[in-house]
């Protein structure tokens, strides 16, 4: 990272962990608001960065997130309720637990690929959401869902600020560890597979293993954010984890531009924020996402991070071409 | 001493027979080409070696172990590099990231290492981005470094193909077309840059039609027609070999080269 985006991350960061803080005290009625929002989009940001190390680095699709959500939703919501868990301890549970599902999934999906592999995904994500509806009624809840009682910590309740700092914390936590992964030698492998399967192979990449490997963060990330929302939220119910959710998660990563973590994170930060901003226009939230997703397909196929850095690119091309450093021969 | 042991390697798609019992030997420090006409099952031939196709019968032995039913990241790690025909870069890289590729199969650290940042997948980032960094020499490739490869011109793009295939210290670097796309001047550089892997001990098997960088380069020739091999030997006997030029060669380049 050059310097000017180590000071953006800065200040960036600053600006989310203050406010609450300073809003608390200057604005009450906007932060609830503030916090309630912020939550929700720290969630979603673990969602697009799971898929981003499937979609983004390693290139297969998956159109079934919502099913990997719904997972870590009804896993942590069980083991508070039935086992009495506490969140703590239900919260990585439930990542594992995810982690196994998706680990047995892969065996079946895995074997597809591009089109092919979307549609299995999404057929999962279909059938996690109508399985949470109809199956064992009596103990997942059906329709009406779950409900877990407030979180006591240290014989205090949890309030809304403590909900978010503990999201953010994990999105900060989930966002550099794909940044690390990007940067190592594993997510170069996936980066490779990505581009060519068969370049990839020859250059000595497991691409079978880092494609289940891939699927499986991708996997856990959803468990994560899954589970944050059950106690956030107060418990799951399959409304929230309906098959639209793993379009609009697919959306804010194609949108911010596919393949870059900065897109995943800011398509997220913008699409969760334009609806906000649109209340009055909020029954046709899907067909302005629709709207946006195929005028950026079309005019900016790189999504809002590719295409700047992408003319950032050209420009310095430019250059060294003036400086005779380069020549077409 | 033989690198590269190719026996009775054959090899059909449907009704076509690309390869028919093809015996052919890289040998340890040499260049050693593969020419014929289009079509005549060269990069077949490749592609079987490299685990890409599995062929119908016959062995491969490399340094005298069979590889020939291994995967093909399997074949990768016994030291075989090879570039394509076709440019199969990963045109969203930077070129640096696109030779750290190359380093893949000297390293190991895993993807828990990658993602927690572990002090092993840190010291193997550094010790990969050295090495690219290096090789950027090779092809006078550094001020391209930090550039996406889409970006570069098809020629530049070659030429980090061929260099991130070097990054893996190879025992044997299969090159299939290299010239295809470059202009002479580029084609020069890379005749010496074969020159130069060659003094470094590494063997090559290269594809190739342009003649004059074969016949400059190669010390042994095979040539392969309708999936049969037909020749081989030394460039100056192949050039007179009335099979090739009767199959590839035509009489007008042997009156004139020989």
């Amino acid at each position: 990272m050059g310097k000017k985006q180590v000071w953006t991350v800065f200040v960036v960061a600053l600006l989310v962990v203050i406010m609450p803080i300073f809003g608390k005290y200057f604005f009450p009625g906007f932060n609830r608001y503030f916090l309630h929002v912020g939550t929700f989009m720290c969630i979603m940001t673990i969602l697009s960065v799971g898929l981003h190390i499937f979609f983004g680095i390693c290139g297969q699709i998956n159109f079934g997130c919502n099913g990997f959500y719904a997972c870590g939703g009804y896993i942590a919501s069980v083991l508070m309720i039935n086992l009495n868990c506490h969140y703590f301890i239900a919260l990585p549970l439930a990542v594992i637990g995810t982690g196994i599902i998706t680990v047995l999934l892969g065996f079946a999906v895995l074997r597809l690929r591009h089109w092919v592999l979307a549609l299995g995904t999404a057929a999962f994500g279909f059938a996690a959401f109508i399985a949470f509806r109809t199956v064992a009624v009596g103990f997942l809840g059906g329709d009406d869902g779950l409900f877990v009682s407030k979180l006591v910590i240290f014989g205090k309740k949890a309030g809304p600020s403590f909900y978010y700092y503990f999201a953010l914390a994990w999105t900060i936590i989930s966002i550099l560890g794909s940044y690390f992964l990007e940067n190592s030698r594993a997510g170069r492998a996936m980066k490779s597979i990505r581009a060519d399967e068969v370049a990839a192979q020859v250059a000595g990449i497991n691409i079978d293993h880092y494609i289940r490997m891939a699927f499986l963060l991708n996997g856990m990330y959803a468990g994560l954010a899954g589970a944050l929302y059950a106690q956030w939220n107060r418990g799951v119910s399959p409304d929230s984890f309906t098959p639209d959710i793993a379009m609009l998660v697919l959306v804010y990563v194609v949108v911010g531009g596919l393949g870059r973590l900065s897109g995943a994170v800011i398509g997220t930060f913008v699409l969760v924020l334009l609806p906000e901003l649109l209340i009055p226009l909020k029954e046709y939230e899907l067909l302005i996402y629709a709207a946006i997703f195929f005028l950026v397909i079309r005019f900016m196929s790189k999504g809002f991070v590719g295409t700047v850095q992408d003319f950032l690119h050209r420009r310095k091309m430019v250059k060294l071409e003036a400086a005779g450093q380069y020549s077409r021969g | 001493m033989t690198l590269l042991q190719i026996k009775e390697i054959s090899k059909h798609f449907g009704g076509l027979q690309a390869l028919q019992s093809v015996n052919m030997n890289v040998e340890d420090g040499l260049i050693t080409a593969l020419i014929g006409p289009n079509g005549a099952g060269k990069t077949t031939l490749l592609n079987v070696i490299n685990g890409i196709l599995k062929a119908d019968s016959g062995s491969i032995l490399m340094e005298g172990e069979e590889i020939a039913h291994l995967p093909a990241h399997k074949i990768a790690s016994r030291r075989i590099a090879r570039t394509f025909q076709i440019l199969r870069g990963y045109e969203h890289q930077t070129v640096v990231e696109n030779l750290m590729v190359g380093c893949h199969v000297n390293t190991r650290s895993g993807i828990l290492a990658g993602l927690c940042s572990l002090p092993l997948a840190r010291a193997e980032n550094r010790k990969a981005e050295k090495a690219a960094r290096e090789a950027l020499a090779i092809f006078d490739l550094t001020p391209y470094a930090d550039i996406p490869l889409s970006v570069l011109p098809h020629g530049t793009q070659r030429l980090v193909e061929i260099t991130r295939a070097l990054v893996s210290e190879p025992k044997l670097l299969l090159l299939d077309e290299p010239t295809s796309g470059l202009n002479p001047r580029e084609s020069d550089v890379l005749l010496e840059a074969l020159k130069s892997i060659k003094e470094k001990g590494v063997s090559t098997l290269l594809i190739e039609h342009n003649m004059r960088l074969v016949m400059g380069v190669a010390d042994h020739v095979n040539v392969l027609n309708f999936g049969v091999k037909i020749a081989e030997g030394t460039p100056a006997e192949i050039g007179k070999n009335p099979g090739v030029i009767e199959a590839y060669l035509g009489r007008k380049f042997s009156a004139a080269a020989f």
